[in-house]
């Protein structure tokens, strides 16, 4: 031990102050506190102990599970998240509200808001006109779910998803409320869901990320953050990974020109040989974690590319996903990506389409997204079911909040703006063990307050944890003296809309 | 029963606190003793009065919290009565023991023949029993040997095959009852009168009157107590003590509503929430259960993963995983372009090593791959298979026949394969399948509406 360790001293000068800084006897030297070094020692050691536990290496075909998981049998092995970021409007897409129509322009009554907490942007407002949907409703597939025109694509596929009216959330601005829907917290530093999936369950395929993000091109609206993927406090290799659109989806991972890569394997030997060394003399995770992520980026250098490749696509695969599947970046190219990277067996992909904040021209921008994404979300529920995916692929769409049935700004026969509301909103699940063709939940006849089955975000996460046969109670990550879950302290499995 | 002012009450809670000291001191007189007439420190004798006297007094305090700590009622009356007078005893001969040794009292016959460690070492015995009266009235009387090696071993419940077969009380209530109530309602200490140690004497009741009505959750007071919020006074258990868990309730609940609260209902008589079911299933070792998924499917008992097998699975080349923690059930895949026409035989023999956990499959998928008709045999002997992935690969029709015998096959994907609508009929055969998918196979759309006039089966082709 003792030998070994003095080989890994440099004969360089400066290089031995520097690793001085890190010396275990001169930390102890130097504090003369022998308990709370030895206290911290331990410290260390636990670290390590909690930092490392789904096994010591991806590669193998068999990895113990060493938190214990799955708790039950699984339904999903995989998820792919529509996010729409911004708060689609559920009064013009999927609640229909048609007593709202004689109301047209009336104040919304306070016992409907019962003095609910408004944003900034339209708490000013004189009076909160009623705003009723003006896009046409129609009930489709033998399950009768009411969908608006705007989503001409999602109608036909009703009968295998499950819409849930009631979600609730605590937030009502952008940022905190997404936040919260991805990391059961409205402060930034926790886990996303996909690094807690990754943390508890592992990868299922060893040349690609266990999480991938993409995010639809040039669609400005509200910013996304890279921690709405982050890992938090869990080890860094659970983090999402973001596939870029456009040449390089993964930056850094092509060879740099004039460069064949041919001694790669060999550099990338000696220097996992130099990390080994530095694990052994020091036993901080992160090395660990980095040495995986050099390996998955060598993995990576071929099978990103071939992942990405979408040339191989037959016509009639591009003409369901939409016109837009042909260039990379769309959302429909992206939901096409993604089918294939499931394939692959990615566990969780995340999608982001940004823009869906309509609070002043509500219809129009509502009906743009719509164009934008309804065609390519319905393709690839429909591409998934064809090849019996979606018996074990989850799949959910949704935003972080509702809109509110005022509207924000002038209301006139054609045009209205509407805000952010969190106290009910419209999002959908579908696949591995969900309930098809189901509505779940109600609100009441301004889609303001829910009425009946309401669904937190902490209940859908438990939810979703539960269809990985996970207890939302028992995966838990031990930080700053305490354990954390995604539920935190909260969360009921919403057991109605299983299987 | 008198009232007793809370005061008393109060003061008599501090009786465990304060009896330790009078035990520290008098054994510690015992070992001065000891030391003085066996080894060289002989001046270690002068502080034996001291340690005396200390006891004597604080053995007082003691007795006088002990008799306010027992006017609160509930412990069996034979042994308090034995604990309070050895106490007493106790506290006496140690103010015997310090008025010789002090000298305050000379007894002529006493003062020969080492006479103080004789006395002493009567005193630590009544000290001993004194405690062990204590130790029973406070932790009940089986606490001391309950894991003794040496104590008769209960006569274990018969282990059950099927989880309809549970009694709802030896086999669950009563052990929550064990873990969470009986350590303060037993035969020796009965809180509020009640003991729970049996079933006659919990139906018996306490001071006030019959804890449980059967059929009726409102009127019992059992649920009562243990649904209280956490700092409500009359809270079963109280603050402090472990309280029931959810799921614990949801049982005895369930005991009292369903299973009329005695000894004989099992789970298979009535309906079962899911959340019991859940509950009964994890406690009694079905913990592979379909627990909480909506229904009460039970998964097949499998023995623990043999890790000879599985590295010799996983060093052919395919991919194990646990579905469940340690329930032995997995899935096993494949990546995809592993088995070609080259290397078939190999892969064959490959295959054989799977028998070993043939019945621990759950799901499969070998999709992409070349597969024989001697490997679609042996997957044929995965008698517990549920979900098998078969697409992108060479089958034909053929390979679909031996999996007839697949009884528990629900769902089978052979999209992008060479099979026709021969299969059809084939699918007849395998009673629990649910879900076929047939894209980009040879079977027509027509043979599918066809054979779906009379069949429930969803099959799932091009959209």
């Amino acid at each position: 031990m003792c030998s070994g360790h003095d080989t890994l001293r440099s004969d360089n000068k400066d290089l031995q102050e520097v690793e001085k800084q890190w010396d275990r006897r001169n930390f102890l030297t130097k504090t003369s506190l022998g308990i709370g070094a030895l206290a911290f020692g331990s410290l260390l050691k636990a670290e390590k102990a909690f930092s490392n536990p789904t096994g010591p290496d991806a590669v193998q075909n068999f990895v113990k599970n060493k938190l214990g998981l799955p708790h039950h049998l699984p339904k999903a092995k995989r998820i792919v998240y529509l996010f729409q970021s911004g708060g689609p409007s559920q009064l013009d897409m999927f609640d229909y509200k048609p007593k709202l129509k004689d109301m047209f322009g009336q104040d919304l009554p306070p016992s409907v808001r019962q003095g609910q907490r408004l944003t900034g942007m339209s708490a000013q407002q004189s009076s909160f006109p009623i705003a009723p949907s003006i896009m046409d409703f129609k009930q489709y597939g033998e399950s009768g779910s009411w969908v608006s025109e705007l989503m001409p694509h999602t109608s036909k596929v009703v009968d295998d998803i499950c819409i849930i009216k009631s979600m609730q959330t605590d937030q009502i601005n952008h940022d905190p409320a997404i936040t919260f829907m991805q990391t059961g917290n409205q402060l930034p530093g926790r886990p996303s869901i996909g690094s807690w999936l990754s943390y508890g369950l592992g990868s299922d395929n060893e040349n690609l990320p266990t999480f991938i993000t993409l995010v639809t091109k040039g669609q400005g609206g509200q910013p996304l953050y890279s921690r709405l993927w982050g890992n938090g406090f869990l080890p860094t290799e659970h983090q999402g990974v973001q596939f870029r659109s456009g040449k390089d989806p993964v930056l850094y991972l092509s060879d740099p020109e004039n460069y064949d890569g041919n001694d790669r394997r060999t550099m990338l030997d000696y220097l996992g040989k130099l990390n080994g060394m530095q694990n052994d003399a020091y036993g901080d995770p992160e090395i660990l974690a980095r040495m995986k992520q050099y390996e998955m980026a060598f993995r990576m250098q071929t099978s990103v590319p071939e992942v990405t490749d979408l040339s191989d696509e037959p016509d009639h695969i591009f003409d369901m996903y939409g016109k837009d599947s042909r260039d990379p970046g769309t959302y429909a190219a992206n939901c096409l990506m993604a089918r294939k990277l499931l394939e692959k067996g990615v566990k969780f992909v995340q999608l982001y389409h940004q823009g869906w904040d309509q609070h002043i021209a509500c219809p129009g921008g509502v009906r743009n997204k719509c164009k934008q994404t309804d065609q390519g979300t319905a393709a690839l529920l429909q591409d998934l079911k064809q090849r019996g995916m979606l018996e074990d692929t989850l799949v959910v769409w949704g935003g972080e909040f509702g809109r509110t049935v005022y509207s924000q700004g002038q209301l006139t026969d054609t045009n209205y703006g509407r805000d952010h509301h969190p106290k009910a909103f419209t999002m959908w699940m579908a696949g591995a063990g969900v309930k098809k063709g189901m509505t779940y939940g109600e609100t009441d006849d301004f889609s303001y307050n829910v009425t009946e089955n309401p669904v937190h975000v902490h209940d859908f996460h438990a939810t979703l944890l539960h269809l990985f046969g996970v207890d939302h109670e028992r995966l838990t990550f031990k930080h700053q003296g305490r354990r954390f879950r995604l539920t935190d302290v909260h969360g009921h499995v919403v057991k109605d809309i299983l299987t | 029963m008198q009232e007793v002012s809370d005061f008393v009450l109060f003061l008599g809670r501090f009786h465990p606190l304060v009896v330790h000291l009078p035990i520290g001191f008098l054994m510690f007189a015992l070992i001065l003793e000891l030391a003085d007439n066996f080894t060289k420190m002989k001046h270690l004798n002068a502080a034996v009065p001291l340690a005396l006297l200390l006891g004597a007094i604080s053995g007082t305090v003691a007795c006088i919290l002990g008799y306010m700590l027992s006017q609160s009622g509930g412990y069996d009356e034979d042994m308090l009565n034995g604990h309070f007078w050895f106490g007493i005893g106790t506290t006496l001969l140690a103010f015997f023991a310090w008025a010789l040794k002090s000298g305050v009292l000379k007894i002529a016959i006493l003062q020969k023949a080492k006479p103080n460690l004789a006395l002493l070492t009567v005193m630590v015995i009544l000290l001993s029993v004194t405690g062990h009266y204590g130790g029973n009235l406070t932790h009940g009387e089986d606490y001391l040997v309950k894991y003794a090696p040496f104590r008769e071993k209960e006569e274990p419940l018969p282990q059950l095959a099927k989880l309809e077969e549970a009694t709802v009380y030896p086999y669950l209530v009563k052990p929550v009852f064990e873990a969470k109530c009986v350590s303060c309602h037993n035969e020796s200490k009965k809180k509020g009168g009640l003991a729970m140690h049996t079933f006659e004497a919990m139906a018996l009741g306490g001071d006030g009157g019959a804890i449980f009505m059967a059929g009726d959750v409102e009127g019992s007071e059992l649920i009562r107590r243990i649904t209280l919020p956490e700092h409500h006074d009359d809270v079963m258990p109280p603050e402090g003590k472990t309280p029931l868990t959810e799921q614990e309730s949801a049982l005895i609940k369930f005991w009292i509503e369903h299973g009329q609260a005695n000894e004989v209902a099992t789970l298979g008589t009535t309906e079962v929430p899911e959340e019991v079911l859940a509950y009964a299933a994890s406690t009694l070792g079905f913990a592979a259960a379909g627990v909480g998924q909506g229904s009460s499917e039970v998964l097949p008992t499998a023995n623990p993963l043999n890790m000879d097998v599985v590295n010799t699975i996983t060093a052919a080349g395919f991919k194990v995983r646990e579905l469940i923690d340690g329930s032995g059930l997995v899935e096993i895949t494949l990546d995809d372009n592993k088995i070609n026409a080259s290397n078939m035989s190999e892969w064959e023999e490959h295959f054989q090593s799977l028998t070993p956990i043939k019945d621990q499959i759950l799901w499969a998928d070998f999709g992409g791959n070349d597969l024989s008709d001697a490997i679609m045999v042996q997957i044929s002997g995965f008698t517990n298979l549920r979900k098998l992935v078969l697409d992108n690969t060479s089958i034909t029709d053929a390979a679909i026949q031996p999996l007839a015998s697949l009884n528990s096959l629900e769902s089978l994907n052979v999209y992008k394969t060479n099979v026709t609508n021969n299969v059809l009929p084939m699918l007849k055969e395998m009673p629990n399948l649910k879900k076929v998918y047939i894209w980009q196979t040879q079977v027509s759309a027509d043979a599918v509406e066809q054979f779906l006039e009379n069949s429930k089966l969803e099959i799932i082709s091009g959209v």
